[in-house]
């Protein structure tokens, strides 16, 4: 781990929105209720090119620089490797990537996103960390059918926030283990 | 038992992790009994009697009732046995064996939720009935088993118990009310409360008993109910219990009673322990139970036996991986510190070599925790050999050495299998037919099976012996010829003869037996041995008997590895699969016509792998002449090559699964993490094997993308190459159009 400097900025710059987490799960039965009494959600929105995106802030379990990762063999292009996060090897996907936009030359600019998938721990690559966001669930629109990209299964709703549009990843769908081998045959497919 | 709708799921797992222990622990001491049955130790006998209780007790809390009613009775003959009114014999320790067998089959029954069919050991219960109770089984045992079942067909009768708890009864987390409630119950209760003994109130200490009571009890249920009530508190307490006009049984419960409270205090209070885990255990099921109850028990028993701590193994396991952590770290560190100032360097140095050798001692620490003797899995091997020989008529003795060896507990959990399978094998395969076969050739007509482990560089062994009639070669041999294991006419050394029992799809058995020989066999073991990173090897003499030699590593969570690059990339192969590494010369390298490349090694052609090619790695050297070789062994014995660019050198690494967070991706086995926080693969040669054939039927088309390669395959049609091609052609897994298998000549 070469703490570059820029790392350590970005670092930084995410540091409160880690620093919120803990304190969102301690207040867990209380916060919790009041968020649902009330039908709010928090998420951590992060962009990637001009686009932002936003996942439950509660599956977030860390937010970390990038770092250079193990490649694995005969994996899809989105699929960036695994790194080691304090002893645990996680994998690492490329947002961008995913959602069909070709591959993020990553820098120590990027951030990955660790979040919790069911019982597995995966990493996002994105381009920054910008917010959190408290949405009530009222405010999320549904995602209109689109025909070119698969996207839409992938998004669980749409939030405006002062004129900017955050797009909340469905997760469990985009990194579920069988999607990803779909994703797999899928890509396999088009090959032949 | 109240029938209360607790969750005793979680205090049922304590309960049989219990039992597989204790079993264990009698399964031993029986066998010391059989081996020396005149000379009895009789803390032996106490031990078994308290594993049985313990057992009983528990599975009365969980109204286990047909394993309640077997344990009762060979209970009740183990005790009798440790008063010595019953002598020692040989006969007396093949039935405790069988009975113990018995037991163990219904733990197991009760544990998959399963009743056992009584006619499975309705001899052994009646044998131990005869001997335990005077009696055959109809009267006792029957009603036993019969009032467990259908208690409401017996009449109505009065019992007075008079119960006078010894003033250490409190202190022992025992209550009387729970006592009263249980034997409300059963029936009408009425209780008389005698308070002669209470004191002033200046005088009275809080956790002394001082009352006393008489209960009449009107119920149908039978004598050894009630007692069943009392039964752990019987030493804390005077008990008497009478039914009104039957004199006899009064006799028979005060004696049990006092007969208890002879015994030597050392041991009783070693059973009282044992009666309070039980009783601790149990005290959930009781609706009403007093919160400060386990606390005494507690410290009683920690004062009893402070030696080990249950721990669980995921936490272990988190310990472990920190360590591991922290050695990467300190690596890190030091890597770190290379770079500074040499002032400063020299300064620091020495303050890392003592870290160095603290994190170190650390790791190997952890890694000690984690060791357990192989004992847990030897014991369960008499039994088996005991089954077995009885089941195919022979006669046979086991003698096991070195129980006391200690390995990883990965590594214990996986050995029973391919152990249970050895032993099957010799005791089938390797012992003469008969006893009457071993006289003729000589031999004392007890075939002797040795089991041992060993530590020995590093590694652990584990040997089997027997003193059978040895391998059949010619027969081993026809038989893989029939098969199709070798060819009729390839010369084999005795060695490599005896080597084929492990190839794949080999049985020698003539018939199909059902203790070994489906052809699942051998093959099967070397598989589950070399998957654990170990291998086996046979040593056989003709008529004298066979060894089979397991060596095994220590631990599955380390791995000693060769790490290797591959371009950029660095990748770890387990260095017990790896058997040489060498830099072909051109001339030693070949193509077969369906695309694979050969490499010739003093005469045998070894198949390479190309890893660059399967896992498409950039930057890697295609040429073999010109990067290495690791030659490797794989299932089933054979060898192949896989190309790597070079060796970076050899290294202890953890290993960490990749399936946690991703799925299993093909031609790695796990992961690593390298002194530089980086992870790293561990390669799976035998994924790899597989996957390089595939590549090889339908030619990876990822080569296409080399303009020289399409070039060349054009060319491929021709068997000959001109030698400045030579080395491109290498790197060609196509022509496969050709039909020809014979290995060509590149110059």
């Amino acid at each position: 781990m070469e703490s570059n400097s820029l790392v350590a900025q970005e670092n930084k710059a995410v540091a409160p929105i880690s620093d919120a987490k803990p304190q969102n799960v301690n207040a867990d039965g209380t916060g919790l209720a009041l968020a649902e009494s009330s039908g709010q959600e928090q998420y951590i929105t992060f962009t990637v090119g001009e686009q932002e995106y936003g996942v439950d802030i509660m599956s977030v379990r860390e937010i970390k620089g990038w770092v250079e990762t193990t490649l694995l063999p005969n994996t899809p292009d989105y699929m960036r490797g695994v790194l080691n996060l304090r002893g645990v090897i996680v994998p690492i996907f490329d947002l961008r990537c995913r959602f069909g936009l070709g591959e993020t030359e990553a820098t120590n600019l990027h951030v990955i996103v660790i979040i919790a998938v069911k019982e597995r721990m995966v990493g996002i690559l994105v381009d920054t960390v910008s917010d959190i966001l408290t949405v009530s669930n009222s405010d999320i629109r549904d995602v209109p059918k689109m025909e070119t990209l698969i996207e839409e299964e992938y998004l669980s709703g749409l939030v405006t926030i002062e004129e900017r549009m955050v797009a909340l990843l469905n997760q469990e769908k985009l990194f579920d283990t069988q999607i990803i081998e779909k994703g797999i045959s899928v890509g396999l497919t088009e090959e032949t | 038992m109240s029938t209360n709708d607790f969750d005793l799921d979680q205090f049922k797992a304590t309960y049989f992790e219990e039992c597989a222990e204790l079993l264990i622990d009698a399964e031993t001491r029986l066998a010391d009994l059989q081996h020396n049955p005149e000379n009895v130790d009789a803390e032996d006998l106490n031990a078994i009697f308290r594993v049985v209780h313990s057992v009983k007790g528990g599975a009365g809390a969980f109204s286990f009732d047909q394993l309640v009613g077997f344990a009762h009775i060979y209970e009740a003959l183990l005790d009798k046995m440790r008063q010595g009114e019953i002598q020692i014999t040989e006969d007396i320790v093949t039935l405790l064996l069988s009975a113990n067998d018995i037991l163990t089959n219904l733990i197991q029954a009760a544990q998959n939720g399963i009743t056992v069919p009584e006619d499975d050991f309705i001899d052994i219960k009646n044998k131990l009935n005869l001997l335990a109770f005077d009696q055959p089984i109809s009267s006792s045992v029957e009603e036993d088993a019969t009032e467990i079942t259908t208690p409401e067909e017996k009449s109505a009768k009065k019992y007075i118990i008079s119960f006078t708890p010894k003033p250490e009864l409190l202190q022992h987390a025992n209550e009387p009310l729970l006592l009263a409630r249980e034997m409300k119950a059963l029936g009408e209760l009425t209780t008389i409360v005698n308070t002669d003994r209470l004191p002033s109130i200046q005088k009275i200490i809080s956790d002394e008993a001082y009352f006393s009571w008489v209960f009449e009890l009107v119920s149908d249920c039978s004598l050894t109910d009630v007692e069943e009530v009392f039964e752990f508190v019987t030493e804390d307490c005077d008990l008497e219990i009478k039914i009104d006009g039957d004199p006899k049984k009064e006799e028979i419960s005060s004696q049990s009673t006092s007969s208890e409270s002879t015994e030597n205090s050392d041991e009783k209070s070693l059973e009282t322990t044992k009666k309070q885990a039980v009783e601790a255990m149990q005290a959930p099921t009781i609706p009403t139970s007093v919160p400060a109850k386990p606390t005494p028990a507690g410290n009683n028993q920690t004062s009893q036996r402070v030696s080990s701590i249950r721990v669980e193994l995921d936490r272990v396991d988190r310990l472990v991986n920190m360590v591991g952590e922290l050695v990467i770290t300190q690596a890190m560190l030091r890597q770190q510190v290379d770079n500074l100032p040499s002032e400063l360097a020299a300064f620091m140095a020495k303050g890392f070599e003592d870290l160095g050798m603290h994190t170190r001692e650390i790791q190997e620490s952890v890694m000690a925790v984690r060791m357990q003797p192989v004992k847990s899995v030897f014991a369960r091997i008499p039994r088996l050999v005991r089954e077995l020989a009885s089941k195919l008529g022979k006669k046979v003795e086991l003698e096991t050495s070195g129980e006391h060896t200690e390995v990883d507990k990965t590594v214990i959990e996986q050995l029973s299998d391919p152990l249970t399978h050895m032993i099957r094998n010799s005791l089938d395969h390797g012992i003469e037919e008969t006893p009457e076969d071993r006289k003729t050739v000589g031999k004392p007509e007890l075939a002797t099976v040795t089991l041992s482990a060993e530590h020995r560089s590093g590694r652990i062994h584990i040997i089997v012996t027997d003193d059978g009639r040895g391998i059949n070669r010619e027969r081993v041999r026809s038989k893989a010829i029939e098969k199709g294991i070798i060819n009729a006419d390839e010369n084999l050394t005795d060695e490599a003869i005896d080597d084929l029992i492990f190839s794949p799809g080999f049985s020698t058995a003539e018939e199909v037996t059902d203790v070994s020989g489906r052809g699942v066999g051998m093959d099967v073991v070397r598989r589950n041995i070399s998957n654990l990173g170990g291998r086996i090897s046979v040593h056989s003499t003709p008529g004298k008997g066979t060894k089979f030699v397991m060596s095994l590593p220590l631990t599955l969570a380390v791995l000693d590895g060769m790490v290797v690059a591959v371009g950029r990339e660095k990748f770890i192969i387990s260095l017990t699969s790896i058997i040489e590494s060498l830099r072909p010369a051109k001339a030693e390298l070949h193509r077969l016509s369906n695309g694979a490349n050969v490499v010739s090694l003093r005469g045998e052609y070894i198949r390479l792998i190309k890893l660059h090619q399967l896992f498409n790695i950039p930057g890697a050297r295609k040429d073999p002449s010109k990067a290495l070789v690791v030659v490797v062994e794989i299932e089933g014995g054979k060898q192949v090559g896989i190309l790597v660019d070079e060796l970076l050198g050899q290294q202890q690494v953890v290993i960490k699964s990749l399936e946690e967070n991703y799925d299993p991706v093909d031609g790695i086995s796990a992961a690593t993490i390298l002194g530089n926080g980086m992870v790293a693969l561990i390669l799976d040669v035998d994924g790899l094997d597989a996957m390089a054939r595939q590549v090889n039927h339908r030619s990876d088309p990822s080569d296409l993308e080399d303009t020289d390669t399409v070039l060349l395959s054009e060319n491929s049609k021709s068997l000959t190459h001109p030698p400045d091609l030579a080395e491109k052609e290498i790197d060609n897994p196509l022509s496969n159009e050709t039909q020809d298998l014979e290995v060509m000549e590149q110059n």
